[in-house]
């Protein structure tokens, strides 16, 4: 090892050990040395990583022999010994976020679970080393072409970090190791938050998934390969990388990107990606059996919670409140993509006629079916795929001029709030046994004053809300109203970030 | 409706910042609109257009860093562009002949340094090499412009940019490859072919 202090650690690692395990242990971080070829302090950080992990299994009683097997060297494969520069273009989903972009604001999405036992770090970063290579799509960052941004591919490893700040805040480009996600952990949860130009919410899971099995596994759990967990050692399927709305062909229709501005809740937006975060942790048989008496998904339930919680917030009496639902286009065709692979639609009702949950169930399971049918969203997406065709040869600083103006307040006042439900997250029995809950946020974009996002595991669903506001009658007339259904509400959440 | 709080209390950020830049905002589109409409008035030459350039380039290079690819190389580069940018227009506007010596100067420290940068951050270089390419072709007009006048030339401008043009053609010629690659993922129009 070419660094005093990591030699002095290794030294003192070895102690108090015979020699037959020191031999391994100087067998062991030789073959890691030859399996890294990266700049210094990188190379220094991903060996740390090893002498960390090294220390805890030996603190934990754990045999030589047993932690080099459970470190297994060969899961590194060659990613960290050639610095293969990779272009990859953004999906037509992503292609608007960089440019739209303003200073100090970064579309950014997070996933992420609760164990059943505190979060071991030192394990975690091992994981997280040996998972991101199957995941070229996600080892990048985004630069800047003439044109369009578009990702490149870097080896360099990613520091797992201590979660200290506000969810989802903008991953600062300054940092040495900038890349466009970061991994966090606190007390039992392990979250991830990504910038929304590398995938969405399914893709995001998958990810989410693999990581932890790599992380069961170290801590001596097995978990099969399985439910969308993928192997760190096969082969990247290039499918994964594929940017599916390339492929829609057939008619457009540019009206479906245009809407009627949405009614916007009231009260003073901050400066920063939300204001507080409420989570309503909910039995999901009792939400299914609720939905199923007003003739309804979840998803409708939800939603039409959100109207009659959303009236009284609203300062105008009459005019469209419009919920933004995300239509993940993979169940039409079954797509490996881990890219960003979905549309969306608007669920409008006037504001004026929300009056009951049985009409407005009724009301949004209709326009989900309409207007969330394979039909409409395929058309949307031929629309996209037309609109950015003909950008193509623009200039990027002329796209930027215009779509700062657009996207910030002309897209997002189409929408008065989001409803993202990833649903059911599938996991291996020997995985579910581990973990407590998953949580998914999503912050609110401008001048949106809420989004609200479901996922579910093990018979509790999280619906949150996610607010950028300091008016707290939403997420009150929410639980009033879950409450008057007869389930049972526990809540969590986060302080109230503006005072 | 009480919460069970599971997420960390953040530190509590300094707003200054954020305020400073508002601030700052203001002030420079006042000072720049006063200017341009002083300027008008009292007549004479353009000297306006050197200020404001001043505040677009502080502005650019201070207040509004580059959201992607910020890095030691691309922000050397845009100083350099906005100081060349500026000696120009000095030379134009307010005292010609005086920047045809410094503009030369400069563009050859920058040249260096890239150059000293590009051996020593072994580990960034390939990644950044566009930024340098295309100033290092920049600097290239530092030529024409110190030959200005031939044969009365400016032979400590001249001196330097033809250094400049030795260090650019060393850094083209060890980076060859790299360079037609930037180039052509940089030049992608992600057009579908129908």
């Amino acid at each position: 090892m070419s660094n005093k202090k990591l030699e002095n650690e290794l030294t003192e690692l070895k102690i108090d050990l015979d020699d037959v395990s020191r031999n391994m242990v100087d067998e062991f971080f030789n073959e890691l040395n030859k399996r890294i070829n990266l700049p210094f302090v990188a190379k220094e950080q991903l060996i740390n990583d090893y002498l960390k992990a090294f220390r805890y299994y030996l603190n934990n009683n754990y045999k030589v022999k047993k932690i080099v097997k459970l470190l297994d060297l060969n899961n590194l494969g060659d990613f960290y010994a050639h610095n293969e520069r990779r272009y990859l273009e953004l999906d037509n989903a992503a292609i608007v976020y960089p440019l739209g972009m303003r200073q100090h604001e970064m579309p950014m999405f997070r996933l992420g679970v609760k164990l059943k036992e505190v979060v071991c770090p030192e394990l975690l970063q091992i994981a997280l080393d040996i998972t991101i290579k199957r995941f070229p799509g996600f080892v990048c960052t985004v630069k800047s072409g003439f044109f369009w941004h578009y990702l490149e591919t870097n080896n360099n490893p990613i520091q797992i970090e201590e979660e200290k700040d506000i969810p989802c805040k903008p991953i600062s480009r300054l940092s040495r190791t900038y890349r466009s996600f970061r991994v966090l952990y606190y007390k039992k949860r392990i979250s991830i938050e990504f910038f929304h130009v590398l995938t969405d919410g399914t893709g995001g899971l998958v990810f989410l998934k693999t990581l932890l099995r790599e992380y069961f596994n170290l801590k001596g759990i097995k978990v099969p390969i399985e439910k969308g967990i993928l192997d760190i050692n096969g082969i990247v399927n290039e499918e994964e990388l594929e940017n599916e709305f390339k492929k829609a062909k057939g008619d457009s229709d540019f009206n479906t990107f245009v809407d009627h501005s949405s009614l916007q809740l009231k009260g003073k937006r901050i400066n920063a990606p939300m204001s507080k975060i409420v989570h309503f942790i909910l039995e999901t048989d009792k939400l299914k059996e609720v939905s199923k008496k007003y003739s309804g998904t979840i998803t409708a339930y939800i939603c039409a919670i959100m109207f009659l919680a959303a009236k009284p917030c609203i300062k105008q009496k009459e005019g469209l409140f419009n919920i933004q639902i995300p239509i993940n286009m993979r169940k039409f065709n079954n797509s490996k993509t881990l890219k960003n692979y979905s549309m969306y639609f608007n669920a409008s009702v006037d504001i004026k006629n929300v009056h009951d949950k049985e009409t407005l169930v009724k009301e949004i399971s209709k326009q989900i079916k309409e207007k969330g049918s394979y039909e409409s969203m395929h058309k949307m997406m031929v629309t996209t795929g037309k609109i950015i065709n003909s950008l193509s040869f623009v200039p990027k600083f002329l796209k930027n001029i215009v779509l700062q103006l657009v996207y910030g307040s002309f897209a997002n006042s189409m929408i008065g709030s989001t409803l993202s439900n990833v649903g059911l997250v599938d996991m291996p029995e020997e995985m579910k046994k581990e973990i407590d809950m998953v949580y998914f946020l999503l912050s609110p974009g401008y001048p949106n004053r809420a989004s609200a996002t479901m996922a579910s595991i093990n018979n509790k669903t999280l619906f949150t809300v996610i607010k950028n506001s300091d008016d707290d009658t939403f997420e009150n007339n929410i639980y009033d109203l879950l409450k008057e259904d007869g389930l049972k509400v526990e809540l969590e959440g986060s302080i109230d970030y503006e005072s | 409706m009480n919460l069970k709080i599971i997420y960390p209390i953040p530190k509590s950020q300094s707003q200054f910042y954020r305020i400073f830049r508002i601030i700052m905002r203001y002030t420079f589109i006042i000072a720049a609109l006063a200017c341009a409409i002083v300027n008008i008035c009292v007549k004479g030459k353009a000297w306006s257009i050197v200020v404001i350039w001043s505040l677009i380039s502080l502005w650019q290079l201070l207040f509004s860093l580059k959201i992607m690819e910020f890095s030691i190389y691309s922000h050397a580069t845009r100083i350099t562009f906005y100081l060349s940018v500026l000696l120009i227009l000095i030379d134009y506007l307010l005292a010609p002949g005086w920047a045809r010596t410094v503009l030369p100067i400069v563009l050859f420290a920058y040249l260096l340094v890239m150059f000293i940068l590009y051996f020593a951050l072994r580990d960034k270089r390939d990644r950044h090499i566009l930024s340098i390419f295309i100033l290092g072709l920049f600097s290239m007009i530092a030529i024409p412009y110190s030959i200005d006048h031939f044969p009365i030339t400016n032979w400590i401008a001249f001196s330097f940019s033809l250094a400049s043009v030795v260090l650019f053609i060393i850094l083209v010629i060890i980076n060859f490859k790299n360079i037609i690659y930037e180039i052509k993922v940089r030049f992608k129009t992600n057009r579908i072919k129908k």
